[in-house]
């Protein structure tokens, strides 16, 4: 369960105006052999987007990073930056220039 | 339960990713969650931003944990040994001024042993970028007192506490005439590479301290708790500070205040410009 209130780095302030519509899509990529579960992208992703998958573990017998809810995702790339092993990278992709080509 | 069946370790990012074919993925051989690995990610995408290529950079590491960041990068990196990075890199900046030098290197590396070296070379101001991945421990050797860890902390070598007071480093690196020092917690990332390009863009010897703490030896000395837990309590004494002088940027465990931020940035002449000047004179007088 992501735990909601209790985050480090809690960036989340109601917007003065509506966001605007999504222009990109992000997909998260964790190469969970490289993922040693530390959590500090868990801790430090603002929007709750990811959590450790305690049901499964790597070779090295660890649990790795998950994406919950990727619809949260604002493309921050915070838990790119965090990560010390670089297991996670955030891939983007434009809708708006996919619907005009 | 499920276990994963990708088992081949990659050893890059994808072709697609900005850091593809800059970082040997496999040898990040840290604790799970140290922020050294972090910190080599940071100077990488900085590299990455600017549009160097590998052949115009060099990586610089002395010994111990941070030390074994030299290892992660897909350039010429090199591995000094204890307390020699400094000078190594001077070396390579005299023989090649247009090379961006940047040394890696743990607190006891750069200012125990090597600590001689570090203030001379911020006395002749040359062109290098130094980070130091500050945890206030030799973190690789198992937990020693360092220079920098504070009063009454406990180490292996200290197990009543610590009687000896710590180096200030910024203070240290700005009273020996370090160009640019700043400092930031490990986890502020977008901070630090700020900073870093702030260091690339210094024409002379530039000085940046990275708290990153060690909760395998240090955090488990002082009960502090895992990696998590430990940056938490670091979250807790970070004060960020504009145009604090380096003198009074407070590095206190005790009274729970870190004070971060750029201390110093007044750019002067560096040593490769003087080394230039000085042989453009000599082939004049003969
Ligand atoms: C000449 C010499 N003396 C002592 C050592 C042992 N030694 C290896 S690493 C280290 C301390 C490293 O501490 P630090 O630079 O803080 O690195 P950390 O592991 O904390 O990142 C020491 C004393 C050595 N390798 N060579
Ligand atoms: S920060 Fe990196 S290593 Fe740590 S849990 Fe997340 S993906 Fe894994
Ligand atoms: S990009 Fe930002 S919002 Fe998306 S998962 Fe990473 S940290 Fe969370
Ligand atoms: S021993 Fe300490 S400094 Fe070394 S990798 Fe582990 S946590 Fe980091
Ligand atoms: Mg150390």
């Amino acid at each position: 369960m992501p735990r909601r209130g209790k985050k480090m780095l809690n960036s989340k302030r109601t917007p003065i105006l509506a966001p605007p519509p999504a222009q990109k899509e992000y997909q998260i990529k964790i190469v969970t052999e490289q993922c040693d579960g530390c959590e500090l992208c868990v801790e430090f992703c603002p929007c709750d987007v990811l959590e450790i998958d305690k049901e499964s573990f790597n070779s090295r017998m660890l649990h790795y990073a998950a994406v919950i809810d990727l619809d949260a995702c604002t493309g921050c790339r915070q838990c790119e930056r965090i990560c010390p092993s670089v297991s996670i990278f955030v891939l983007e992709k434009d809708i708006a220039q996919e619907d005009s080509s | 339960m499920t276990v994963s069946n990708d088992v081949s370790l990659p050893d890059d990012y994808p072709e697609d990713h900005p850091l593809h074919g800059r970082l040997n993925l496999n040898r990040f051989i840290f604790c799970a969650g140290c922020l050294i690995g972090t910190a080599i990610t940071a100077i990488t995408s900085c590299l990455v931003e600017r549009g160097l290529t590998p052949k115009d950079y060099a990586i610089v590491s002395g010994i111990g944990c941070t030390g074994r960041s030299s290892g992660c990068f897909k350039a010429p990196a090199f591995h000094a040994t204890h307390g020699r990075a400094i000078p190594f890199a001077s070396g390579l900046k005299l023989a090649n001024p247009d090379l961006e030098v940047f040394v890696l290197s743990g607190d006891g590396d750069l200012f125990a042993i090597g600590g001689n070296h570090f203030i001379h070379a911020c006395r002749r101001n040359i062109e290098i970028n130094v980070l130091c991945n500050n945890n206030g421990i030799y973190g690789m050797t198992g937990g020693q007192c360092a220079p920098t860890t504070s009063i009454g902390d406990f180490t292996s070598t200290s197990p009543y506490g610590n009687i000896e007071p710590p180096f200030n480093l910024v203070s240290l690196a700005a009273a020996a005439g370090a160009s640019y020092v700043a400092r930031w917690p490990g986890y502020d990332v977008l901070r630090l590479k700020g900073s870093i390009m702030a260091a690339m863009d210094n024409p002379g010897f530039s000085f940046i301290e990275v708290l990153a703490p060690c909760f395998t030896q240090y955090g488990r000395k002082n009960n502090l708790g895992d990696a998590v837990k430990m940056l938490e309590w670091l979250r807790k004494q970070v004060v960020i500070e504009k145009n604090c002088p380096p003198h009074d940027a407070e590095y206190s465990h005790k009274n729970g205040r870190i004070v971060c931020g750029e201390f110093v940035n007044s750019p002067r002449e560096g040593f490769t410009q003087k080394i230039k000047q000085l042989r453009e004179t000599a082939q004049k007088k003969r």
